[in-house]
This record gives C-alpha cells, sequence and structure tokens, in this order.
C-alpha cells in the first residue's frame, strides 16, 4: 500500500467517503425523480394531450424494443419489460391534479437538493483522492479498463450540473411555461439517470468482473452480469431514500409549525414522502432477489459465502432492518388513519396486524445457526446443540419460510394501505391532527433505511472477499480481510450518524436560512 | 365503626382482592408476555430432544430479545399523544436523539451477534507467539534460564543466547535458523551438531514440549537478534 491514512488507516477512510457520497447522491438523484412528477401533478389540470402522449410513448417502447434485443440474459429483458410497462404507464395515463401543494413541495424539496448537490460532488472528491492515494493500484486498473466511461461520466457530471441549476433557478420565471419546465426537469432526470449508470457499471464489474476481461470490449465490461441488476435496485432505492428524506424533513418542520395551515401542509408532505418511500420500499426485496440471483449465476461460491458462510449474519441484520422499516411504516398509517373521523371500527385491526408483522419479522430473521461462518466453532461452554435450530424447526431457517414471511409483512401493509382508503371514504381526513409521535416515526424510518443502505453497501463491497476486483485484482493491502458484523456495524452506524449531521445543516440552509430571507 | 369490623375480616378477603388485582393486571398486554415468557423458558427446556424441536440456549435468547422489543413496541403504539418539545432546538434535539438512539441501537444488535475472528495483521501472530515462548523460556516450568542466559541474566552451564537469532542460520549448513533451532531444542544433546566448550547436557525437549510449545520457544529465540 503506497500510502496509508493514519489513526482510522485508509479502508475506514475510504469506505467513509464512499459511503458518504452514495448516500448524498443517492438522494439528489432519487429526490428529482419524484419532484418533477409532484410539479407535474400540482400544474393547472389540463386535457390529456394525446398529441405529447402517444408519440413519447412511442419513443419509449421503440427504446425498449431496442434494449430488449441487446439485452443478453433473461433477467434483463424482464427487468427492461417492467421498466418499460411502468414508465409507458405513467406517461399515459398520469394526470396532473392541479393541487398547488404538490407544487409547494416539489419546490422546497428542489431546494434542499441544490445543496445537498454540492456537498455530493465534495464527497465525491474525497473518495476520488483515497482512490488515488492509498488504493492507486485500482484506481489505475478501473482508469485503464474504464476510461471512455469516466470521461463520459465527467462530461455528464457538467451537463447534469447545468440542468439542475437551470431547473432550480427558471422554477419561477418559468411559471407560466411550466410544460418547458417539466421538460426539463425530465431531462435532468435522464442525465441523472445515465450517471448512475455509469458508475454502476463500474462498481458491479467489480464483484462480477466478465469471463476474459482483460482482453473484453468496453461493452462486455460495462454489461457486466450484475449491471442490470444493480441498476434496478439503485435507482427504485434512491427514490425510496428520497421519498423518506423528504418525510423527515415534514417531520421537523411539522414539529415547529407555528400556524395549523403550515402544520396541515407539512402534516400532508410527511405522509406523501413516507408513501412514495414505502410504495418503492415494497418493490426493493423483489430487485434484491433479482441482484441475488444475478450473483449466484455468476459464481456460486459467492452466494455461499453471503448466505452460509461469513455474510449469513450480515443477512440476519439485514432481515431486522426491513421489518424494522415495515413496522415503521405501518405505525405510522395507523397514525395516520387515526387522524380520520370515523374510524373507531377500523381500530381493531391495528394490534393484529402488527401481530403477524412481528411474527413475521421473527421467522425472516431465525437463522439457521448462531455460528458467525463455516469454519469458527461454538464458543467455550456452549455446546452446538444449544446454538444449532432443531431439526424439525429447520424450515424456519430456509429462503422458502424467509420468502412467506416478507410476503406476508408486504400484503399486511398494503391492506393497512387498503384499510387508509377505505376509511378516507367515509370519514373526513384532518390535516395536521396527526399525533406528534407518529412525525418521530418519519425519523425512526430514515435512520433505519439509511443504516440499512450502508449495511447492504457493505454486503456488495465483502462478497469480493480478498479481490478488489473479483479474481483479477486482488487486494493485497493489510485491510484485505472480511470485517466482522461488529466492525461494520460501527462502520454504517458512524456513516449514518455523519449524513444526519449534513443532512441537518443542508435542512437548516435550505429551510430557516432560505425562509429567514 | 363499620370499618373496623370490616378489616377484621378482611385477612383473606383482602388477599383474594390482591390476587385478583394481580390477575387484572396482567390481562392483555403483561400477561401474554408473561405467559410467552414462560413458554421459552419453562416449557421449551422440557421438550425431549427427540421430538427435534427443542430450541436451545442461543434460540431461547433470541427469541426473549424479539419478545421484548414487540412488547415495546406495543407498549409504544398503546400511547395516545405525546406532547412534542416546544422551540426549534428542542425539537431538533429530540429528533436527533432518536436517530441517535436508532442507530445505536442498531450497532448494538450488531455488536451483540455471534462475530468471526478478525485476522490478525502477518508480524502480530508471531509477536503473540514469542510472548508465549519468552514465558516458557524464563518460567518455572521449563526454565531454560537454568542453564542459558540472556542478555547477561541466566545460568552459565549452557551457551549465552543474547544474539542466538543472528548465528543460528550459520550453525548447520542448508538449515535456516528456525529450523536449526527447532531441531536443536528437539533433540537437546543427541542433535548432530553440538557447541564446542560446552558439555552436551540438554535434555531432548521434543519429548517433553508439545509442538506449540516447541513452536512458542522457537519464535522467542529467533527475537533475540
Amino acid at each position: 500500500m503506497p500510502i496509508d491514512v493514519p489513526l482510522i488507516g485508509a479502508r475506514s477512510a475510504l469506505w467513509i467517503a464512499a459511503q458518504l457520497h452514495l448516500f448524498l447522491a443517492a438522494f439528489v438523484l432519487g429526490a428529482p425523480i419524484f419532484i418533477v412528477l409532484c410539479e407535474y401533478l400540482g400544474a393547472r389540470k389540463g386535457a390529456r394531450n394525446w398529441r405529447v402522449r402517444l408519440p413519447f410513448a412511442a419513443v419509449l417502447a421503440a427504446l425498449a424494443i431496442l434494449a430488449l434485443l441487446l439485452a443478453g440474459t433473461l433477467i434483463d429483458r424482464i427487468i427492461i419489460s417492467l421498466a418499460a410497462l411502468l414508465l409507458t404507464t405513467l406517461v399515459l395515463f398520469v394526470r396532473s391534479a392541479g393541487d398547488a401543494r404538490y407544487e409547494r413541495l416539489a419546490h422546497e424539496t428542489m431546494k434542499v437538493v441544490t445543496i445537498a448537490y454540492s456537498l455530493t460532488a465534495i464527497s465525491g472528491a474525497a473518495f476520488g483522492f483515497m482512490l488515488m492515494g492509498p488504493y492507486s493500484q485500482v484506481a489505475v486498473h478501473l482508469f485503464q479498463r474504464f476510461g471512455p466511461v469516466f470521461a463520459l461520466y465527467a462530461l455528464l457530471f457538467l451537463v447534469e450540473t447545468v440542468l439542475m441549476y437551470v431547473y432550480w433557478y427558471t422554477w419561477e420565471p418559468l411559471a407560466r411555461r411550466k410544460g418547458l419546465h417539466i421538460t426539463l426537469g425530465v431531462g435532468l432526470n435522464i442525465v441523472g439517470t445515465v450517471v448512475m449508470l455509469l458508475m454502476n457499471a463500474v462498481g458491479a464489474y467489480m464483484l462480477t468482473p466478465p469471463e476474459g476481461s482483460a482482453t473484453a470490449s468496453l461493452w462486455a465490461l460495462v454489461n457486466n452480469p450484475t449491471w442490470s441488476g444493480l441498476n434496478l435496485h439503485r435507482f427504485i432505492a434512491n427514490i425510496t431514500l428520497g421519498g423518506f428524506m423528504v418525510a423527515l424533513f415534514a417531520a421537523f418542520m411539522f414539529l415547529t409549525a407555528k400556524r395549523d395551515e403550515d402544520r396541515a401542509f407539512y402534516d400532508w408532505m410527511g405522509f406523501i414522502g413516507n408513501f412514495i418511500g414505502v410504495a418503492t420500499l415494497m418493490l426493493l426485496p423483489l430487485a434484491g432477489y433479482i441482484l441475488a440471483k444475478e450473483i449466484f449465476l455468476y459464481d456460486a461460491t459467492i452466494a455461499t459465502f453471503m448466505m452460509a458462510d461469513k455474510l449469513s449474519s450480515f443477512f440476519v441484520m439485514q432481515g431486522l432492518l426491513v421489518s424494522l422499516l415495515f413496522l415503521g411504516a405501518n405505525y405510522y398509517m395507523w397514525m395516520s388513519i387515526r387522524r380520520i373521523t370515523l374510524t373507531e371500527s377500523y381500530l381493531g385491526y391495528m394490534r393484529p396486524t402488527f401481530a403477524v408483522i412481528l411474527v413475521g419479522t421473527v421467522i425472516w430473521v431465525t437463522p439457521q445457526n448462531f455460528l458467525p461462518d463455516l469454519v469458527t466453532p461454538a464458543p467455550a461452554g456452549i455446546g452446538l446443540q444449544a446454538i444449532t435450530i432443531p431439526e424439525r424447526a429447520a424450515f424456519l431457517g430456509l429462503m422458502m419460510a424467509k420468502a412467506l414471511a416478507v410476503t406476508a409483512i408486504i400484503m399486511l401493509t398494503f391492506l393497512t394501505y387498503m384499510v387508509y382508503r377505505r376509511a378516507l371514504a367515509q370519514g373526513t381526513l384532518r390535516w395536521g391532527e396527526i399525533a406528534p409521535q407518529a412525525q418521530y416515526a418519519l425519523v425512526f424510518i430514515p435512520a433505519v433505511a439509511i443504516y440499512l443502505m450502508g449495511l447492504m453497501g457493505a454486503i456488495r463491497e465483502l462478497a469480493r472477499q480478498d479481490w478488489h476486483v473479483y479474481t483479477v485484482l486482488r487486494d493485497t493491502t493489510p485491510y484485505w480481510y472480511t470485517t466482522p458484523l461488529a466492525h461494520t456495524s460501527l462502520m454504517v452506524g458512524i456513516v449514518t450518524l455523519v449524513f444526519f449531521a449534513l443532512m441537518a445543516f443542508i435542512f437548516w440552509v435550505g429551510f430557516k436560512l432560505g425562509r429567514a430571507e | 365503626m363499620s370499618e373496623p369490623a370490616h378489616s377484621q375480616g378482611a385477612p383473606g378477603a383482602g388477599r383474594a382482592s390482591r390476587v385478583t388485582a394481580a390477575l387484572r393486571a396482567l390481562r392483555g398486554g403483561p400477561g401474554t408476555l408473561l405467559g410467552l415468557l414462560i413458554l421459552i423458558w419453562a416449557v421449551l427446556p422440557l421438550i425431549p430432544d427427540d421430538t427435534g424441536i427443542r430450541f436451545g440456549l442461543g434460540y431461547r435468547a433470541f427469541f426473549t430479545a424479539m419478545l421484548l422489543l414487540g412488547t415495546l413496541f406495543f407498549w409504544f403504539l398503546g400511547k395516545q399523544r405525546i406532547a412534542p418539545p416546544r422551540g426549534s432546538g428542542g425539537v431538533l434535539a429530540s429528533l436527533a436523539a432518536v436517530y441517535l438512539v436508532t442507530t445505536g441501537v442498531l450497532v448494538a444488535a450488531g455488536s451483540v451477534y455471534p462475530q468471526f475472528p478478525r485476522p490478525q495483521p502477518p508480524g502480530a501472530a508471531a509477536q503473540e507467539a514469542a510472548g508465549r515462548g519468552k514465558e516458557l523460556f524464563w518460567g518455572a516450568s521449563v526454565g531454560c534460564f537454568r542453564c542459558h542466559s540472556i542478555g547477561g541474566k541466566g545460568g552459565t552451564r549452557a551457551p549465552d543466547l543474547t544474539h542466538v537469532a543472528s548465528r543460528a542460520g550459520q550453525r548447520v549448513p542448508g538449515l535456516t535458523a528456525e529450523r536449526y533451532l527447532s531441531e536443536k531444542v528437539k533433540a537437546g544433546a543427541t542433535y548432530e551438531y553440538k557447541v564446542p566448550e560446552y558439555a552436551p547436557i540438554m535434555p531432548p525437549f521434543g519429548q517433553v514440549l508439545s509442538q506449540e510449545q516447541l513452536e512458542n520457544l522457537v519464535a522467542y529465540l529467533l527475537t533475540l537478534k
């Protein structure tokens, strides 16, 4: 290792810089997707303009067909078909609601995105410096393989920056030309998504380089076996994070609001943010399975390392975290139901719902055994029997039971939303009258979501074992080893807290100082 | 006047009412919690092993942790409206506290789970072995110091080992310092090479020490450069 970092070591320094960059990037890429959607929903209600919608949908369909022809695997084709179906449906059928609150939500969120953008660039530079210094060997390897990709990335990053500032600073001047402003926003999102796809290619390559990577074409390196799975997973997760962060801002504003109308608005904003987060969260287990399937098809030894060896306890933790997210989301929804009049008859379903979710959680996180990997023996004085699941209950530790538990939790979350809609049809919604503790659920959920993102990122990196690039470039630094769960948890916890501090700063500048101005 | 009469006849009735009150308190959540704790800690251990459904201690502790987490959740669920703190600073502090506690609990959960050991850096294992070898050298059980000296301390009946690591590699052609020291300690005076000027009195420690002890002792001697 050419250079090390004093006190914390190069690996920890790189870990913090990279993870912070990813969190901030996820926010600045995810939030604009629904900002543009909200801006559209908030626009004046107009006629369904088929002359614009139909050609746009046709272009999308043509692009999807082209992508399907280029796709190499069945999984890729499924992902492309689903994405194309979703986008085409959005283009054809979503109509503006003419609700000014959506416009305000979009505007206020975009304000913090512009501030977060600078911090994303700063953390990206820190990440780059760490790669060029202590991990220069990796940087050189990646630049050699992905030179044109990095050049395109730099160019598109510039274009994205320009589009982002133009989109933000033309909000007022283009208030009467919403169509043009929304087109700018769509352009920003397209460029942002391509930037993400480019860097995902590099990240995915490090875990699953294609066969004969030394002589492989650039496209083969980019379109490596887990690129599409990672794209899908990150795209959805970015929107989830964006939604939860909006809900976090709304929670603070709700609790400090002095006027009833502000309280009502921020109550609504928190609900919408959480709704976006939860709606996309329900898709994430499926996206996760697709990515895992791609990894398993690539190399089954990685699968063993992840699910049965050193990373198995990480997945127990993952189950706990996702369950906590669903518990938090359902808790918030039931608090939301309570603010609707005439809902007493529905509240009786609340405790049984949570009882089933908790049972599902227990099943999800019950491990096959409490051994941390395949070689470490049971602690002294404790028999293997005490920490291994009994024979006839072994099904609880299998994927089938876990998948059923997750499905039950997702179904109940969906049912909770159905109850909410049913209650809404009978009673009157009183925005601003939600119990204050519900706002703390909107803080709990992002904390868990960010921690989960950090842990999953660590799993994907640690799955490479002692390789910088799996089977291509070996990690010969003093930090080559897989970190145990405790060490990983501590690192993820530190990054989660630093990210919160940064978001608090962004929020203070954007909402408080901006407001005073 | 009626109060004393009531209290005189009360011992039995008082006990009954206390029991009734306790049972009433156990209704709902507390009763369910107690029942499940009894199931986990009193009923599950009674299940015979050959049924294949007897959960071990680790799982019972795990189920208990999940049960307490669930109880905490249901307790919070029963709360009506809590009053938020006043002022922006108070609200921000309370939100930060929730965030901090959540993150702290998650880090703690990751830390209490069984861990695989982190591999030691290459030098650390040798250092630890040398430390154990030093204890053997200077300890009463093996007591190499009774005959050998290091840095002016120890016996004089056998060679001074102060710089033994520097010269051990030159004793027998073709043998590294590590290999020579290992063979010499194992065979003692019966080894082919004998240091001149000293009587061949060294016992064959290969018959006394375990392989690990021998390795530790050699690791210590190799530090004496």
